[in-house]
This record gives C-alpha cells, sequence and structure tokens, in this order.
C-alpha cells in the first residue's frame, strides 16, 4: 500500500465538527487536556506529519462538536500558529486564528507550592498573560502575583 | 482627581491595585486621622480580624487602631480555631464570617490568600499579609512615615537592606516607591536579592535603582535605610549566614560612616540587625514608623467600610 493510499486512514475527513490544524508537534495530546474535550463526541488525532509551515505538526479532529473562539483560543498558549476550522455539512463554514487569551481560567497550575490555588480545593487557578511571542508565554498568577513562564507541565 | 467616596466597599489586597492617586488620597486621610479630624469615625462598625497565623505587632496594631476610634472587633489570633482544624476551606470561612462585620482584615501563610477571600467575601478584604507576596499596610505606613519626615517621598535615595528575596514588606514597599521618583540602592547577600518580578516592576516604571552586596561609600547619600532581618533558616550553610549577617547590621559604629540625617526604618521585630544603641539617635525612625500603623490603618478601614469618604 503506498503512503498516499494510508493517508486517508491516518487522519479521515469528518462532515461536521472542528479541525485544529497546524498544531505544535507533539502538543496535540496536552491541547486536548486544555480544552477538555475527551468527553465531546470523537475526538481523533494525528501527530508528526510533515508541515510545510513548521516542519512537523498535530492534528485535532472532534466529530460533531463547533469549539467556540473564546474556547479554541486556550491553545495559543501552547500553538500560536494552530489554525481552526469548522466544518459543517463537509464543508468549510468558517476558518479562524487561535489568539492568545488575556487570562487563563482553571487549566494551569501555578508553580508557586505555597499559592492558594495550590492549597485548597475550592480554589481555581487564574493567570493574567503578561507577554508573550511565538514560542513563549509568560503569565502572573492572579493569585500569588508571581509571574511564569507557563509551559506543558503546567497543565492539569 | 476627586476620590470621594471612592474606597468604599474597595479591597486592599496588593499595591499592583493602587494607583499614585489613590495612595496619595488614603496618605492624606492617614494624616487627617493623626491630626484627630475623624475622632470616632468607626464607630458603629464591626471588624473581623482573621490571622490565620501567628502576628503580634500587625494584629495589636489593626485591633488598637480599630478600637481607639469607636470600632468593634472580633476575630481569630492563629488557625488553631476549630473550624479550620477541622478542614474548613478558606472560601466557606471567609462567606460565613462577611456576613458578621463590616470589613475583614486577614494574615493567611499561603500567597494569594487575600485575594482568594475577596473573590467570595461580601465586605471588603484588607490584606494584612499573604505569605511572602504582600503587606500593603506595612507599605502604606512606611509612606507615611517618610513622607511625614521629608516632606515629600520625590527625590529620596532609599536603600533597602537584609532579606529583600523572601521579605514581602520590601516587596510591597518597593512597588508603592514604584509610583515615586524616587532612587532605590538594593543592599543585600547574592542568595537574598530582590526578586526579579519586583525589579522588572521597577525599571517598567523607569525606578533607577542599584545592587550591591553590603554598605559602600554610595550608601553615604542615602536618606533613608530600610531595613529587615536575615533569617538563619534561609542559609542551608550556617557558617555562610555567619559570614554574611554582621555585613547587615546598623550600629553606631555604622552610622559614623552614613549621612548624618540618614533615618532607620524596619517593620520590627528586629532581633540583632539593629544595635539597642542606635534607639536613642535621631536617626532612628523605627519605633515612630510602628506608631503611624494607628493612623494608616484607622484610615484604610474607615475608608473601605465608608466610615471616612
Amino acid at each position: 500500500m503506498s503512503s498516499n493510499s494510508q493517508r486517508s486512514f491516518k487522519v479521515y475527513k469528518i462532515d461536521n465538527g472542528t479541525v485544529i490544524d497546524h498544531i505544535n508537534s507533539s502538543m496535540a495530546l496536552k491541547i486536548i487536556d486544555i480544552l477538555e474535550i475527551k468527553k465531546d463526541g470523537i475526538v481523533s488525532i494525528g501527530m508528526n506529519f510533515d508541515s510545510a509551515v513548521t516542519g512537523k505538526k498535530d492534528i485535532i479532529k472532534i466529530e460533531n462538536v463547533h469549539l467556540d473562539k473564546k474556547h479554541t483560543d486556550m491553545i495559543a498558549i501552547f500553538s500560536p500558529q494552530a489554525t481552526i476550522n469548522i466544518i459543517k455539512d463537509s464543508e468549510v463554514v468558517e476558518k479562524r486564528q487561535v489568539e492568545v487569551p488575556k487570562v487563563i481560567n482553571k487549566v494551569l497550575r501555578c508553580p508557586n507550592p505555597t499559592c492558594v490555588t495550590n492549597k485548597y480545593h475550592d480554589c481555581d487557578s487564574k493567570f493574567i498573560v503578561e507577554h508573550y511571542d511565538e514560542n513563549q508565554t509568560y503569565g502572573r498568577c492572579y493569585y500569588c502575583e508571581r509571574e511564569t513562564l507557563i509551559t506543558p507541565d503546567l497543565v492539569k | 482627581m476627586d476620590l470621594t467616596g471612592h474606597f468604599i466597599g474597595r479591597n486592599i489586597i496588593s499595591f499592583r491595585d493602587l494607583t499614585k492617586d489613590e495612595i496619595e488620597y488614603i496618605l492624606q486621610k492617614a494624616f487627617e486621622v493623626k491630626n484627630r479630624q475623624h475622632e470616632n469615625a468607626l464607630a458603629g462598625k464591626v471588624l473581623a480580624t482573621l490571622f490565620f497565623e501567628p502576628s503580634t505587632r500587625t494584629r495589636l496594631s489593626f485591633e488598637a487602631a480599630i478600637t481607639s476610634i469607636g470600632g468593634r472587633f472580633f476575630g481569630i489570633a492563629d488557625s488553631s480555631s476549630s473550624s479550620i482544624m477541622k478542614g474548613e476551606t478558606l472560601k466557606d470561612t471567609i462567606k460565613t464570617v462577611s456576613g458578621y462585620c463590616d470589613a475583614i482584615i486577614m494574615r493567611h501563610p499561603y500567597e494569594g490568600a487575600a485575594r482568594a477571600a475577596a473573590d467570595v467575601s461580601s465586605v471588603p478584604i484588607i490584606n494584612a499579609g499573604d505569605g511572602a507576596n504582600q503587606h500593603p499596610t506595612q507599605a502604606l505606613l512606611d509612606l507615611f512615615t517618610i513622607k511625614e519626615t521629608f516632606g515629600n517621598i520625590d527625590g529620596l535615595n532609599i536603600g533597602l537592606m537584609g532579606d529583600l528575596k523572601y521579605g514581602r514588606t520590601v516587596h510591597s514597599l518597593s512597588m508603592a516607591l514604584a509610583h515615586y521618583n524616587v532612587k532605590l540602592t538594593l543592599i543585600a547577600p547574592k542568595l537574598l536579592r530582590m526578586p526579579k518580578d519586583v525589579k522588572e516592576h521597577l525599571q517598567s516604571r523607569n525606578v533607577a535603582y542599584d545592587e550591591i552586596e553590603c554598605i559602600n561609600e554610595e550608601c553615604k547619600k542615602l536618606d533613608v535605610i530600610y531595613v529587615t532581618r536575615i533569617q538563619k533558616e534561609r542559609f542551608g550553610d550556617l557558617q555562610e549566614y555567619e559570614r554574611v549577617a554582621g555585613s547587615y547590621k546598623i550600629s553606631k559604629a555604622t552610622l559614623a560612616d552614613l549621612n548624618p540625617n540618614v533615618k532607620i526604618m524596619h517593620p520590627l521585630p528586629r532581633v540583632d540587625e539593629i544595635d539597642p544603641d542606635v534607639d536613642d539617635t535621631p536617626n532612628a525612625l523605627y519605633f515612630h514608623q510602628a506608631h503611624n500603623g494607628i493612623p494608616v490603618r484607622q484610615a484604610l478601614v474607615s475608608l473601605v467600610t465608608g466610615a471616612i469618604k
């Protein structure tokens, strides 16, 4: 079987749902964690595909779920070049970029062990994005006020 | 800018939240309180003082401040109180207590606790220290003392000395001073230097600062030296502590090498970083500074509860 004929089995086309493309290589699983979509529809993940833009990329396809902008902007924390395609009736009805959000609620843990968010189960984390570029995002914990480089290991 | 009534219902959590106009307004009200323009302002007000970790000075200062202008208070003095020992969360404690009082003054060992409390409180929260993070009322009384002593804050050379890494008072004070045109000299051993993000905050405000390891010739130009205690437990190697600790002590001999009018400040308690023979010199400002906690805290509590507009 040629590599081309295998292609359709690697990441098959969806008729309805959301396709997240151009995810930084190996970040797909973290992004699934951030988006909390494990229980939403059928989720297909493709990792380490060749990409003309980034060398390697990951892809996520979520069937029958249309993720809104607020939801998908969280992806930009670890994959600012990702693109979102909303599919309806086999057509791309919306294509958009992700933007780093101003506030990141709940999905990260504060690296400061004595931050109140690490001590009480009813204190959710909250980070205010201070500055970012293509490779790095820095956030300040809303509670303990410490600035931190946001890295994948901080995803809860 | 007219800030009359601006602080009613407002939380006082961190200097990150305060503008220069707001700081100046609080200081102005504190001067009025000290000049007895607001006697009995807190009559009819009930305050909660929740100290989830032990504190002597700050708690006594708040309690004296409240009662001496007619307010009443209740509270806890440490976290051995029953509901906390039973595992009640901070938020549940605050949701309950905020129904009993007009404002809550709290100290907590965890950074961010005051902010988390403010998320759920129906009354204003005043942060009396959250872990190593902020201690805004201390920094306000420090500013008040500097302003009272020198007439203004702009133009001063201020040295911050000792444990600049873990001392929350110097973090809050640095952020407060960042609103003014001051020159800072940060005097600390390498291990206990001012954290990067505080220095970045100073840079973002164009506050000039030098970092040095011990008092030197340059320190002769300082108008104020704000001393903090270096704790032995910060050093893994006690020999290293013994080696450096002596460099961060103020005595009459040290004063002889400084500006004769330099004022020595300290958030207290001191252990041995300021020799008692300094106490009787005109340079010693630290006990006066501690006493200024009364009008500053009276003004703050009165402003957030609406007792003073």
